[in-house]
């Protein structure tokens, strides 16, 4: 995996985000606890001063100049880093007692620079000083003083824990942005593999799925589904080419023949309009075949269902019967047709018809002499259900499925007119509406049961 | 009659053309949608044949514009678009007939038939009188010479359907969209057997046959 890779990676992108933006909250709260601490420890430095100025005030108010100087000197002569420095200075600034003059005379806060006492302190060598002035009666001043040392230390010590921290949270960051992005590219990766192993043709292959069901999984799983789906789509164009194929060869060759037969016939004049015409028979029985086909994946595309609207189910069915009627009775076969009150449905009129009509047809055309066969239509609650039953010989369990493939004609049935598509177009009608066609044994014949649902259905 | 044909495809083009011409037909060409729509506004055509999809300016658009102009001609659209959509598309259009490709001539010639002869102002007869038959499109009646004659709905509807078209040929398709509102191609011949019942019920004893089967091309009632 090389390294710009990676960081062209979203989620070295979004880890890369994060970390900016943590690093920005981090540093706000360090300057910000930084700030906080100096402040609070430079009010209590200058409360203590305070307090001590207060006191040697008090003593000067009783016993003079006399009594502060002594206290004073007892101050001074406990040693101690942390202590105070006091003087008192007369209006010119002489030094009167104490040891410390370097304040002007004064009421009010002074703060001055002074050398850092402490070696340990290499950060700045100088240091704040705060004086605390106080008039007193006579004329005199007095200065206690003491140096923020502290402070700057207590600053230095949060300055450096902040830097660690953020020293830290960089290199944890990127290591970890670097890993997610990394185990991020691996798998998209292994999905990239995959998807060019079935673009080299190896349709079976599928993309990589994991345990952990993350979001790439989700999307490789709805992938894999989408490949299941084009493969079946793909397997049944691969069979209607063999169908075409297969299918219309027949023809063809028969009317090849038919012509070169004219052709060498040495035949009279109404001879061959004869045989002409029958020729156009044949071409006008396989464009009859294209055409049929061409209806089927028009139908199957689901753009008709832009113009669906209410249809009369019940008026379909007694026009469709009533068209077949005389062609079923030339057969000495009879229709019955049973309706119960009207059936309206949402769908295509000109397609319903069709439907119902290529269904009829089916049961006519299939059926042996003196048939007999029942339409009917029943809306029960959410379903309408539309039967066409025969007393024929049905169909084999087997042979079932297969009618509703194209150019499926059993063989019993090879020698009666037709291209095998008419079932089909009726199962991509059905399917086109929403609804489910099936065939179960009529002991004896043949049932077909065509169901639509409630959505599209409104009894009426 | 004046018939102008606007088709791109010469085969196509140059076979209607020569059919219509035999018929006695004057008949203009134009090969795109301009010329076409040019001709057509200038020619005083009793029918155009127009193609779907043509160079520069479509069918469609070429009898909208025509109809927006308040030109009546009738239109025959001629297409490879099996799709009934575009078969209603086109009767929205403005057309009044559709034929898809491949048609054979006899279809054409009928429908363009049915198209020149159809009055321009439809007056809608109460009785139409074919030879000795008389059918009253009112009461739905009957009568060969003056004997009532019993027709089931579908039978008057076919019988009707060809008395307007009485002389001209009509082919089982056109049978098949009008009294039936097929626009599919059935296996089984239904226009045979219900003609052939028809026929049985006008055609009473020792009275000539007024329905005459026109081989490859359809029926005509004389």
């Amino acid at each position: 995996m090389k390294m710009p890779e990676i960081v062209g990676t979203i989620s070295f992108k979004l880890s890369a985000l994060y970390l900016s933006l943590f690093l920005a909250s981090f540093l706000a709260i360090g300057v910000s606890v930084y700030l906080l601490t100096c402040q609070t420890l430079e009010q209590q430095l200058k409360t203590s001063i305070e307090t001590e100025a207060s006191r040697l005030k008090a003593e000067y108010d009783s016993g003079g100049i006399a009594e502060l100087n002594d206290e004073i000197a007892e101050l001074l002569s406990f040693p101690s880093q942390a202590r105070f420095e006091y003087g008192v200075i007369d209006s010119r600034g002489q030094l009167i007692a104490g040891t410390f003059s370097d304040f002007t005379p004064a009421e009010g806060w002074q703060i001055t620079e002074q050398k850092s006492i402490k070696t340990t302190s290499t950060l700045n060598s100088k240091v704040h000083f705060y004086i605390s002035v106080m008039a007193l009666p006579d004329n005199l001043w007095l200065g206690v003083g003491k140096n923020g040392e502290s402070i700057e230390n207590a600053g230095t010590a949060v300055i450096k824990a902040f830097i660690t921290g953020f020293a830290l949270v960089i290199i944890l960051g990127s290591i970890g942005g670097f890993y997610i992005s990394r185990a991020f590219l691996v798998k998209i990766q292994r999905i990239t593999i995959s998807t060019e192993t079935i673009m080299a043709g190896d349709l079976k292959h599928r993309l990589p799925v994991s345990k952990n069901r993350d979001e790439l999984d989700k999307l490789a799983l709805v992938l894999n589904l989408m490949l299941d789906k084009i493969v079946a789509l793909m397997e049944n164009i691969q069979q209607v080419s063999n169908d075409i194929a297969h299918d219309l060869r027949t023809p063809i060759s028969h009317l090849k023949f038919r012509l070169e037969g004219a052709l060498n016939g040495n035949l009279s004049t109404n001879q061959y309009q004869e045989q002409i015409s029958l020729a156009i028979e044949d071409v006008d029985s396989i464009l009859a075949t294209f055409s049929a086909m061409l209806r089927i994946s028009q139908i199957e595309s689901g753009s008709r269902r832009s113009g669906f609207n209410s249809v009369n189910l019940s008026q379909v069915l007694s026009n469709v019967t009533d068209a077949l009627n005389p062609v079923a009775e030339e057969q000495g076969k009879t229709i019955h047709l049973e309706l119960g009150q009207d059936v309206i449905l949402y769908g295509d009129k000109e397609l319903l018809t069709q439907l119902a009509f290529n269904v009829l047809e089916n049961a006519i055309q299939h059926t042996p002499l003196n048939a007999q066969v029942y339409v009917s239509l029943g809306a029960s609650g959410n379903q309408t259900e539309l039967t066409i039953a025969d007393n024929g010989t049905g169909i084999a369990e087997i042979d079932r499925e297969k009618v509703f493939r194209r150019f499926q004609r059993l063989e019993k049935s090879r020698n009666t007119p037709g291209n095998g598509l008419g079932l089909s177009i009726a199962a991509a009608i059905v399917e086109l509406h929403g609804g489910t066609i099936s065939l179960v044994d009529n002991h004896p014949g043949l049932k077909v049961v065509i169901r639509f649902s409630t959505k599209q259905v409104y009894a009426g | 009659m004046k018939i102008l044909i606007i088709e791109d495809d010469n085969q196509t083009r140059d076979y209607v053309l020569a059919g219509l011409n035999e018929l006695g037909h004057m008949v203009d060409a134009a090969r795109d949608g301009y010329e076409g729509l040019l001709l057509a506004k200038e020619g005083n055509y009793d029918l155009l044949i127009v193609d779907r999809m043509l160079p520069h300016l479509d069918g469609l658009t070429l009898v909208k514009t025509l109809r927006s102009a308040n030109d009546h001609v009738p239109v025959l659209f001629l297409t490879t678009m099996s799709g009934i959509d575009d078969r209603v598309e086109g009767l929205n259009a403005g057309g009044d007939d559709y034929l898809v490709k491949p048609f054979a001539f006899s279809e054409l010639s009928a429908r363009v038939n049915a198209l020149l002869r159809r009055p321009r102002e439809t007056i809608e007869l109460k009785v139409l009188q074919v030879a000795s038959l008389e059918i009253d499109l009112l009461k739905r009646t009957v009568r060969r010479s003056g004997q009532l004659v019993e027709l089931q709905p579908t039978e008057f509807r076919l019988l009707a359907y060809l008395a307007r078209h009485a002389g001209q040929v009509v082919t089982r398709t056109m049978l098949l969209e009008s009294v039936w509102d097929f626009h599919f191609d059935p296996k089984t011949n239904i226009v045979e057997t219900h003609i052939s019942r028809l026929r049985s019920k006008i055609n009473i004893e020792g009275k000539p046959d007024l329905i005459q089967t026109v081989r490859g091309a359809g029926y005509m009632l004389l």
